[in-house]
């Protein structure tokens, strides 16, 4: 099956499926980056998105607005790679009706885009199979949610797309964790870094990252296109996104004992956010730990003691 | 016939190269210390005795550099990035690309059919892919530079090394050493890594061929082997890569409408 | 210090500041630059009164929506802009730095600072419109969250079809119902059409005044035009002084292209400046480029984009205003306007100021080169910053200028003169 790459959660992967391509969600596996095609100071994921785009293409690959840093590199791709096929899909900030009823025709455009690219347009009925599908998948991924799975491996599970194919991997906690924390941020490439975080006793509560549980609840039945776009902007929000997204960071930070904030560098949504968390947590006594990413793979010798040093509170 | 000079002001070492018609009377080096202007001065005097003349038979003298503006008997200035590339091109006529490493600063030179440059691109912002970072890593190694490149040319194999500022980077070799990991693995890896950097900077300019390898960094065979090896080609260095800036100075000083 | 900030927001330090400045200011007979101080003592003054409302917007919201509702306007990009000019940003930028990060723009950094500081006047409202930045949005809201101030956000989307400028028009109907709910004003919506109108033949008069620059020589600075030109543009526009200012200007430009006068002695380049701003406290840029007869014909922030619209429904025009923008989505706007410039002003050379911390045009700008040097056309990127001296370095910046210098008499050297 051929792969249609995308680069983020509001990516609508029920009707990749429906096309009958394989969605991909592209983490490069290498920490590779290209510093010359966009700027050296930008995201460091999407440099490390252009070195692997050198190494290797997917029939398609989709792009959404979200942020300045993804709106440059659409442009960069199209440029540079001039014969990769490509789409950005224009979300709105809001997920009020009126937001709704815009991305519905975003995602009514998107498929004719792959109805293109396969050559068919898509059939009503190959989308609620692949919602059907899709929504099962779901009720999967919940049900381990409720067995304290550990952070680490779900977030692997979560690497291939949202919502996993594959949870086999995904191992249950032994018992609670001393200390209950809320990671937060922008892409987690360095799932490792939850590993530790774990094995120094601590419980990731809730991974609200991009490579998280950020993804999409139950689409709904209905008109298909409708109730994906209701489906995918009334999902949990990143930093992008107007509306709910204070209300619930509050109630998070409320919920756990300490706080991580992984932000890749340059990354403006959440670095803006960063001074509202800051305030919420010194409001709700909660400790925080800012960790700068750079989008490495693996897991440095220095967050290794930036994490160590900051749980060490609680012994 | 007239004798021209051209004076190029390093952060590290001034050279000051003479010129007459198409041959080099003179080429001398001398370290710039805290002083540039003195050192500007003593390091012209010294190449005027060695090319049997005197000041007043300099008819005009370009400087260049990062202290270009502090030699007062200098009658112009132009940029190293000019200066590198007219020299370059004396060296090696059609050379189109001149990768430049100096003490504290790397760039890469588009050049022109005619040898002039066409696009550049520097790095003078941190010392990563600058003849410092070399003598860094070096001293953490416990070797002396020319070690170092007999380490570097014998490597088989390279240890990669994440870290690309020079702080960190010593850290991490540091570390490997006490893993016990070969030290010609890790000199090699920094060789590499630094190759990569610059290979990133030539891409950011028109591509071209042949690549000429200017500054004091030429000189380090390690550094050679690594640029060709990451480059995939060969380069061509002149005879004496530290002074080829304030050659093209001296030249550039010849040739312009006064 | 602390003296001088209390005052900025006494509405009698400005009645008592705007005759003085301007009577200094007139000694130079620039009209135009005496019209520009005027408007900030107005502008300021009237904030500080605080008899209307003071709403704070970012640059590309469209300012003559705020004079509609009866509010003021308050530009934070742009104070910051103007108080690097004074060279009194390094304490804002060190706070706005401790509160954000020192990886954002520096104007947004120092506007957090003079938050913080209590010199600016105390919004009652924040609007923006997520157009062209992340910041655009970003900012204002944690803006919104340290005040304590509603922020009402124009979400303008990445596409600028039939369908987008209903969802924006949609949406300024709203935030204008709901602005005037919160301020507890009821401006008649003739207002807005007044201020549209003036707004209209201030677009007018900039059209000329962008087709008179095209002259040879530059009759009129680059430098000036991305200050207080650009500071007007984004400012005053709606405001029957914001045309006056244009008219003005205008004629002075007028007046040097009859005579076929440049702003420089010796014109020998002519370049055309990328991105909005160029750094605004003290440095040898611009000195440094005219005296060696460098012009900058023009700049990327004066480009005439604003449709020519007629309209009955104030919010169909600005909703197709805002989708107008050649900044906001894919980079195609930017190519193009950069190619009609370079034809336009007959350019010899392009210079990309790549500010810190400023994401979208920044990351353009290898794409922007590729399109600039496929014409033959020396291209420089410029990094620097905007706002903040102390991440300026004056060495490399000048080596690079120079050397740039170097190339384009290279590559331009059988011009005739």
């Amino acid at each position: 099956m051929e792969r249609v790459g995308y680069l983020c959660t509001y990516v609508p992967v029920e009707l990749v499926e429906a096309a009958g391509f394989h969605p991909m969600r592209v983490i490069p596996r290498s920490s590779e980056k290209d510093e010359v095609l966009l700027d050296p100071n930008i995201c460091p994921y999407l440099k490390a998105v252009l070195s692997q785009l050198q190494r290797e293409s997917p029939k398609g690959l989709v792009f959404i607005n979200s942020c300045d840093g993804m709106r440059r590199l659409y442009d960069a791709v199209r440029w540079f790679f001039p014969s990769l096929e490509v789409c950005i899909l224009d979300v709105p900030r809001s997920s009020d009706e009126r937001g709704v009823l815009y991305y519905r025709e975003v995602i009514e455009d998107f498929s004719r885009w792959l109805g293109n690219l396969r050559g068919k347009p898509l059939l009503e009925e190959e989308v609620r199979e692949a919602i059907a599908r899709c929504n099962q998948r779901r009720r999967a991924l919940f049900e381990i949610l409720k067995e304290r799975p550990r952070a680490g491996d779900l977030l692997r599970a979560l690497k291939g797309g949202f919502p996993p194919k594959d949870l086999q991997e995904v191992r249950l906690r032994e018992g609670e964790g001393r200390v209950k924390v809320l990671v937060t941020g922008s892409l987690l490439e360095a799932d490792g870094i939850l590993d530790w975080l774990e094995e120094l006793g601590g419980e990731v509560l809730i991974p609200d990252v991009c490579s998280g549980l950020r993804g999409a609840g139950y689409v709904g039945g209905g008109e298909p296109f409708l109730a994906l776009a209701k489906a995918y902007l009334e999902k949990p929000p990143c930093a992008r996104m107007r509306g709910s997204r204070r209300r619930l960071l509050r109630e998070a930070v409320k919920e756990v004992q300490a706080v991580l904030a992984y932000i890749p560098k340059f990354c403006d949504h959440y670095l803006y956010e960063l001074a509202t968390l800051r305030g919420i947590c010194k409001e709700e006594g909660r400790p925080l730990l800012h960790l700068e990413g750079e989008y490495t793979v693996g897991v440095s010798e220095g967050i290794r003691t930036r994490v160590q040093a900051f749980l060490e509170r609680w012994r | 016939m007239a004798l021209y000079a051209g004076i190029d002001v390093g952060s590290r070492t001034t050279k000051v190269v003479i010129v007459e018609g198409e041959k080099v009377l003179s080429s001398e080096i001398l370290l710039t210390g805290s002083d540039p202007r003195g050192a500007s001065w003593r390091c012209f005097q010294r190449a005027l005795e060695v090319a049997g003349a005197k000041f007043g038979d300099v008819k005009r003298v370009i400087s260049t550099g990062y202290g270009r503006k502090r030699v007062p008997f200098a009658h112009r200035e132009f940029t190293e990035i000019t200066c590198h590339a007219r020299g370059a091109s004396f060296c090696f006529p059609g050379v189109r690309m001149v990768i430049d490493m100096g003490g504290q600063d790397a760039k890469v030179i588009a050049l022109e059919d005619r040898g002039g440059v066409l696009d550049f691109v520097m790095n003078d912002k941190c010392a990563a892919g600058t003849g410092r970072f070399l003598e860094v890593m070096a001293q953490a190694m416990d070797l002396d530079l020319e070690e170092m490149a007999t380490e570097a040319l014998r490597a088989r194999e390279a240890v990669p090394i994440s870290s690309m500022c020079t702080v960190f980077a010593e850290s991490e070799v540091i570390s490997l050493i006490a893993e016990g990991i070969p030290r010609e693995k890790i000199v090699w890896g920094l060789h590499l890594a630094i190759a990569r950097r610059i290979s990133s900077m030539v891409k950011r300019v028109p591509q071209g061929e042949p690549i000429a390898f200017t500054g004091g960094v030429a000189k380090n065979r390690g550094m050679i082997r690594a640029l060709q090896e990451v480059l995939g080609k060969k380069l061509l260095i002149p005879p004496d890569p530290q002074t080829v800036g304030a050659l093209g100075a001296a030249l550039l000083a010849q040739e312009i409408d006064w | 210090m602390r003296l001088l900030y209390k005052a900025l927001r006494s509405p009698n330090f400005w009645r008592v500041l705007k005759p003085l400045a301007c009577l200094y200011v007139s000694r130079e007979r620039n009209r135009p630059f005496t019209l520009w101080v005027e408007f900030l003592c107005w502008v300021l003054g009237e904030a500080s009164r605080r008899k209307r409302p003071v709403v704070w917007i970012n640059s590309f919201f469209p300012v003559e929506f705020i004079y509609g509702l009866g509010a003021v306007p308050f530009l934070p990009e742009l104070f910051s802009a103007i108080v690097a000019y004074f060279n009194w940003t390094r304490g804002p930028i060190s706070k706005g730095s401790s509160l954000l990060s020192t990886d954002v723009c520096s104007f947004y950094r120092c506007a957090m600072g003079l938050l913080d500081y209590e010199v600016l006047p105390a919004p009652d409202l924040i609007i923006s419109c997520s157009q062209i930045c992340d910041g655009t949005k970003a900012f204002y809201e944690a803006l919104s969250d340290r005040t304590g101030v509603p922020h009402l956000l124009l979400d303008v989307p990445y596409r600028k079809d039939k369908r987008a400028k209903i969802y924006v028009k949609d949406q300024l109907t709203e935030i204008f119902e709901e602005a005037r709910c919160l301020l507890g004003i009821r401006t008649p919506l003739g207002e807005l059409k007044n201020s549209l109108e003036i707004s209209r033949r201030t677009e007018s008069v900039m059209r000329e005044v962008a087709k008179l620059r095209r002259a040879v020589p530059a009759p009129f600075p680059g430098s000036e035009g991305m200050s207080y030109v650009a500071g007007m543009s984004f400012w005053s526009l709606g405001t029957g002084r914001g045309l006056r200012f244009f008219e003005a200007l205008r004629d002075r430009i007028l007046e040097r292209v009859r005579k076929s006068r440049g702003y420089l002695k010796e014109e020998r380049f002519r370049v055309l400046w990328l991105h909005h701003i160029r750094p605004y406290y003290p440095n040898p840029i611009i000195s440094f480029l005219n005296e060696r007869g460098v012009a900058i014909a023009y700049e990327e922030v004066n480009y005439p984009w604003w449709p020519i619209t007629r309209g009955d429904d104030p919010f169909d025009e600005l909703a197709e205003k805002i989708c107008a923008n050649p900044w906001g989505g894919p980079i195609e706007g930017r190519i193009e306007l950069v190619e009609r410039l370079i034809e336009d002003y007959r350019i010899h050379g392009v210079i990309h100021f790549s500010h810190w911390g400023c994401r979208q045009s920044t990351a353009g700008a290898m794409v922007i080169g590729e399109v600039v040097k496929g014409r033959g056309i020396p291209y420089l990127i410029l990094p620097g910053d905007g706002a903040d001296p102390d991440n300026y370095s004056p060495g490399q910046t000048m080596t690079r200028l120079q050397a740039f210098l170097e190339v384009l008499q290279q590559r331009w050297r059988f011009m005739r003169a």
